[in-house]
Parts: structure tokens; C-alpha cells; sequence
């Protein structure tokens, strides 16, 4: 039997937060309003924050707060006063890029401070420099690949936090300014427009080299759970889950299973992979891959001929309550579904059952056969009961 | 103001005779985006120590990323540097396994930080004042005005890039080579180390692009000339950066001789220049913070 790591999930509001929790996360990190990268997140403000962390700490759980733009003159305003403010609410540690942000935190705070993966840190040697500077962790750049994180282990002097799941910057992450020049965004103060992923074309003095195919530089997205044993066996603090963005499925579905696998393999219970990548593959809106895992990058970690992600339609429907006196329950839509349709109920801690639509109406009573518009709060008659958080799905086919 | 200009095997020769106040050469296992690197060896070491007889102030450029297989490499730099007893005037590093190497080998008061996107605001040059350092690189989208905001309390001086091509873009991966892997075409490595541009489908800018041993680097349409400025920022920086990647050695010693006449208050003939722009002097990016307010 090894040591569990922390599992540590994305939140983008608190539902999120709370479904990652509930789900078999040990930790969350979210973004406040300010200083955070992922501008589009619907990122938390300080009330908010203080809610997760108190729905955290009841289940003796932990959240961690970004604070890791690189902070022009004008954006410094304010930040001793956000540091104290979260040091109150007893976050459990706050994630930074900037030296100047982790030199205002560690002199006017004693907040636990974690360096981001935009500070792009590949060896030891870099991981002590903070260390020696009160640092507790770094997130690893999505560069580092598992032989070399099996020596960076041995000598590195904070704790390791690596990336398993999610979308990958596929430049040294915090190194890029493709948005500042082509969008007047800073990537690096949460403006990142994904340039990265547009369709270009390639030339040599002047001649066109791609014919047919746009050149591209997208990457598919980390996908770890045939990597998991190993990295339990280096012994990493931490696995970390991308993807503030992402629905409450995506988290719930993710998270659920790297929870299960995490657990089967600290008791030394034989795994079914095939089972988990089927499951993962459920919340997967755009191809996957290793990454970094095994080494340098090839053209099976890369996107061709595909503008954008598409996103599941799976998910049709999240629980809010239940009547175990009716064996109703009410559901709120999020994609199309219909009477008769087969349901997989997705359920912290269980394996998902399935059962047949029979009955769907209307809050109002009205009986209905078809739930088409999002957010319609429903009824349904289940075979069996069914808890808030619980999620709704169409099974999946291959 | 000091002008540090970058030098190649082929061009450092032609450099040594200028006016300017130090020279940057890099490695080849050690420094990226740079032309024309030396190789790490003694005998590198050995022609640069000759040239340094010269009174050339020589400046060192360690700015690549670097992962555990690499770290001897830097002990081995410092070890060649140590040995030949080459007099170096400053060492530039983006990575903080050279910050550690140098301290342990007693260079600290020689490192100038170039991570080229990290140096943003006041806070981080005290925070590098700190760590007893020469001076910092300022991020290479800081706009005149935040230079200056930064400058009016800064107790180190201040370096910037104020001429050439700026590098936007580092990825590890090889992706020249995936996207002809991925078209089957027969020579997947036929552009390696060449100059290359792509153009986004619905933008008129055609960006230089290279993949090389450290990956792959994508750089601005236009190059950045900082002529217009110099007296402005004489007052803001104590030195400035001019690099040569991607010229002729022809056309960068013209502009070398340009920046030492315009510097001395000369004028220059500006027409040279129609074909650079000034960066990120006036682009200030977006980004709107929120108010911070307790339960706000």
C-alpha cells in the first residue's frame, strides 16, 4: 500500500466547487476576481470564497486560491488587502506565478504559498531556489516527463504537484504572448485567446508548405490514467485536474474516477484500466492523450483538421432534491432528452446504474414527453432513490 | 546607457571594433533564439578570453529551460568559465538552476534575470534586488509608461530589449516535424533549424517561425526599433539590448553603428526602420481587474 496524493480539482463557482468536493476531490483551487488568470471562469469573489471554504473545511477538505497573474504596475493595487482578506477566510494556500505577488504574500502574510505551472519549473534546482524562499509546492510544468520527475523527486525540497487531467498550454506555459500581439490580450493577466489553437498556413521564402491541411499547434488534451500507479510510486503530493471552465459534469465525471482509481491502486487491488478509460472518456470534449508521460511529444500528442472541441451532449440533467415519500425527484435540464430514453445516474462513491425513462412533467404538474429547453426544472419518477448532486446521463456508445 | 549586443562566431570580430559596452554570446546547449552560438568547450573559452583581451565587456547568455538531464551542463559552464578564469561582465539566465549554480560557484553579482515575461512590475525588481543580482530584463510587453513606473523606484538597474525580432512563442515540442509527420511527408526534419512564417488564416502578419534543439519559437511580424525613445529611456533603464537574430551581419552592424550615433545624439536615417514597429511602447494589453471588496 503507498500514499494516497491529494486529488485536486478545478471550480469555476461555487456548484462546481461543491460537486468536485462531493465527488472525491481532497482539494479545489478557484480564482478570485482579481489577480487570477482564466478571465472567462466565472471566478469567485470573496463571499463566495469564504462559502467554499467553510463547505470545504466541514468535510476536512482544502481550497486553494489563484492568485497568479504577472501583475502590471497598475494591477498591484489592492493585493496586500486581497492576501490579508483570503488569510482571513483560512484559505488553505494560495497558487502565485510572480515573484512580486509571492514577496507581498510571504512578507505580509503567513498564507501557504504553492508556484504555479506558469512559472514553467522543469528541474530541482529551480524547485529549491523557492523552497529556500518559504515556497511549500510547485505545480510542475506539463513538460516534465515521468523518468525525469522520478530523479526530480529525489531532490527536490517542496512538495510536487503534477498535472494528470485536462487541456495543455502547448508553449512553456507563462512564456507566451501570442494573444498580446495578435489580440492586444495578456496571456499572462488572463487574456489567453487561445492563438494557439487557430488554423494557420506555413511558408518557406514565401511558398505555401501546407497544401491541404492547416498547420496547427493544438494539442490533445492530458489524459493520465494508465500513469497513475506510477506517479503513486514517485510519490507526488499532489494530482491535479485542469479545467476551471469545464462543466459540472466534466468535474464530476473526472474527478469520480481518478478518486476510484487513486483508491484501488493505494490498496493494492487489482485495476481494470480498460473500465476507467472508458469511463473518463465520457467527459472528453476534444482527443486525449499522455502528454509529456513517456517523453518528447509527437504527432499522435497533436490536433489536425479539427477547428474546435466538441462538447458532449451526455449529460441531460442534474438532481436538486428528491421525495423518498413519491420516489420523485427534481431535476434540472442540461441537454435534450425524452421519455423512453435510457438514464445512467452518475452518484458520488457508486458505480452508475441505469434505468428507463417512464415519467417527465413540468414543475406545474403538466406531463410532458420531451424536455427540450436548458435549465427546465423537472420531475421525474425514479426506480430508485436518487440524492442532490446526483447527475443524469445518456448512457455511452461507442 | 549601456548598448549589450548580441554576438556570433561570425559576427563578434566585425562587433569587438564598436563603440558598444559589452557583447552577448551565447552556447549551444545552453542559450536559444541566439545566432551563430559557440560551443561549450575549452576552446570556446579559450577565443573568448583572446577577444576579451580586446577590452570587450562580454556578456553571457544562459536564457534556455532547463530539465534534470540538463543541469550538468550549467555546472560545466561554470566549471570552464572558473578554469580559464574568462572575465565575464554579466550573465544572462531565465532559468533559476542558473541562479543556483551561479551562487554556489560565486557569480551572483554577475546574473542579469531575462525570463522575458516575468519581470512586470516594481515589486519584482525589489524582489530580485533582494537576491543580490546585477539587474533585470524588463517583460518585453511592458509599454513606455509602465517602464517608467517601474524605473521611478527601482533600486536595480534596468535592462530592456529594445532592439529586434520578439520571441511570443516556446513550445518543447518538435511542431514543424509532428505537422509533416502528421501530412506523411517523406522528410519530416527538412525544416529543421530553417526560418519559417506562418500567417493565421484571417490576419496579414506573416510570423517567423524556427523549430530547433530546444523546441519550437515563434516571433513577432516586425522587429521592434526603440530609436524614437532612447531619450526617454535613457532616464528609465541603465542598459539596452540589441539583438541580431534573424539578420544579415551586414544589416545588424548598420544597425549597431546606428544606435551608437543615435546615442550620441546623431541623427540617423530613419527610412532604415520603415519595416520595424514599437512592440508593446503603446499596446497596452487588456485586462480588467474587479474591485476587491470583503463580500463584495
Amino acid at each position: 500500500m503507498v500514499d494516497k496524493p491529494e486529488l485536486l480539482a478545478p471550480a469555476g463557482d461555487l456548484e462546481k466547487l461543491k460537486i468536485a468536493l462531493l465527488y472525491g476531490a481532497d482539494a479545489v483551487f478557484i480564482g478570485g476576481k482579481a489577480f487570477s488568470l482564466r478571465s472567462r471562469a466565472s471566478n469567485f469573489d470573496l463571499s463566495d470564497i469564504e462559502e467554499g471554504v467553510t463547505f470545504a473545511h466541514k468535510l476536512g477538505k482544502k481550497i486553494y486560491v489563484t492568485t497568479n497573474i504577472f501583475p502590471h504596475p497598475d494591477d498591484m493595487d489592492g493585493l496586500i488587502e486581497y492576501l490579508k482578506a483570503l488569510e482571513d477566510i483560512k484559505v488553505d494556500a494560495i497558487i502565485c506565478a510572480s515573484s512580486a505577488v509571492i514577496d507581498v504574500a510571504s512578507t505580509h502574510t503567513n498564507l501557504e504559498i504553492h508556484v504555479s505551472t506558469q512559472q514553467s519549473l522543469t528541474n530541482h534546482k529551480a524547485i529549491n531556489f523557492w523552497a529556500k524562499r518559504g515556497v511549500k509546492r510547485v505545480v510542475l510544468a506539463r513538460e516534465v516527463t515521468l523518468e525525469e520527475l522520478k530523479h526530480l523527486k529525489k531532490h527536490a525540497h517542496a512538495d510536487l504537484e503534477v498535472f494528470i487531467h485536462g487541456g495543455m498550454c502547448v508553449s512553456y506555459s507563462g512564456k507566451c504572448t501570442l494573444s498580446n500581439t495578435m489580440t492586444d490580450r495578456d496571456a499572462n493577466r488572463g487574456g489567453c485567446a487561445h492563438s494557439c489553437r487557430w488554423n494557420y498556413d506555413l511558408f518557406k521564402d514565401g511558398e505555401a508548405l501546407n497544401k491541404t491541411t492547416p498547420f496547427s499547434m493544438a494539442s490533445k488534451d492530458l489524459q493520465s490514467i494508465k500513469y497513475i500507479s506510477s506517479l503513486l510510486d514517485i510519490g507526488v503530493h499532489s494530482l491535479k485536474i485542469e479545467g476551471r471552465m469545464k462543466s459540472i459534469h466534466y468535474i464530476a465525471t473526472v474527478v469520480k474516477t481518478y478518486r476510484a482509481l487513486i483508491d484501488e491502486l493505494a490498496d493494492d487491488i487489482d485495476v481494470d484500466i480498460p473500465k476507467y478509460l472508458l469511463e473518463i472518456k465520457k467527459a472528453e470534449n476534444r482527443l486525449s492523450s499522455h502528454g509529456f508521460m513517456e517523453g518528447l511529444t509527437d504527432v499522435n500528442q497533436q490536433l489536425y483538421d479539427l477547428r474546435s472541441e466538441q462538447p458532449t451532449q451526455s449529460f441531460i440533467a442534474l438532481v436538486l432534491e428528491y421525495d423518498a415519500t413519491t420516489k420523485q425527484a427534481l431535476i434540472e435540464q442540461r441537454n435534450k432528452f425524452k421519455c423512453g430514453d435510457y438514464i445512467e445516474v452518475l452518484s458520488p462513491g457508486f458505480d452508475p446504474v441505469t434505468f428507463k425513462l417512464e415519467t417527465l412533467s413540468t414543475e406545474d404538474g403538466e406531463t410532458i414527453d420531451v424536455a427540450p429547453h436548458p435549465k427546465q426544472r423537472l420531475i421525474i419518477q425514479t426506480p430508485f432513490p436518487l440524492k442532490p448532486f446526483d447527475m443524469l446521463r445518456k448512457p455511452y456508445q461507442n | 546607457m549601456k548598448l549589450l549586443v548580441s554576438a556570433g562566431k561570425q559576427t563578434i570580430d566585425a562587433l569587438k571594433h564598436e563603440a558598444v559596452d559589452g557583447l552577448i554570446i551565447g552556447f549551444s546547449s545552453l542559450s536559444q533564439r541566439t545566432q551563430d552560438p559557440f560551443d561549450l568547450n575549452r576552446d570556446s573559452v579559450e577565443t573568448l578570453k583572446t577577444i576579451n583581451q580586446d577590452n570587450v565587456k562580454l556578456y553571457v547568455l544562459l536564457n534556455g529551460i532547463f530539465h534534470e538531464p540538463d543541469l550538468p551542463k550549467i555546472e560545466t559552464f561554470f566549471k570552464l568559465i572558473k578554469q580559464a578564469d574568462l572575465p565575464l561582465e554579466g550573465i544572462l539566465f531565465a532559468d533559476l538552476a542558473v541562479f543556483e549554480s551561479a551562487e554556489m560557484h560565486g557569480f551572483t553579482d554577475k546574473l542579469i534575470y531575462y525570463p522575458e515575461t516575468y519581470v512586470t512590475n516594481p515589486q519584482d525588481v525589489s524582489f530580485w534586488h533582494k537576491q543580490n543580482i546585477k539587474s533585470v530584463v524588463l517583460s518585453r510587453e511592458m509599454t513606455l509608461d509602465n517602464i517608467k513606473k517601474i524605473a521611478q523606484s527601482s533600486p536595480l538597474p534596468l535592462t530592456l530589449f529594445a532592439h529586434g525580432y520578439l520571441n511570443m512563442f516556446h513550445s518543447k515540442r518538435r511542431l514543424v516535424k509532428t505537422f509533416f509527420d502528421y501530412t506523411k511527408d517523406d522528410d519530416a526534419n527538412k525544416y529543421t533549424h530553417q526560418t519559417l512564417h506562418i500567417k493565421e488564416e484571417i490576419r496579414d502578419a506573416f510570423y517567423p517561425m524556427i523549430q530547433d534543439d530546444h523546441g519550437t519559437h515563434i516571433f513577432r511580424d516586425k522587429p521592434l526599433a526603440s530609436f524614437e525613445h532612447l531619450k526617454t529611456l535613457k532616464n528609465d533603464v541603465d542598459a539596452l539590448l540589441i539583438d541580431g537574430l534573424f539578420y544579415e551581419p551586414d544589416r545588424f552592424l548598420t544597425i549597431v553603428k546606428d544606435y551608437i550615433r543615435a546615442l550620441k545624439g546623431e541623427t540617423i536615417d530613419a527610412s532604415r526602420y520603415d519595416d520595424h514597429d514599437q512592440g508593446f511602447y503603446f499596446k497596452d494589453t487588456i485586462y480588467q481587474k474587479e474591485r476587491v471588496k470583503r463580500g463584495g
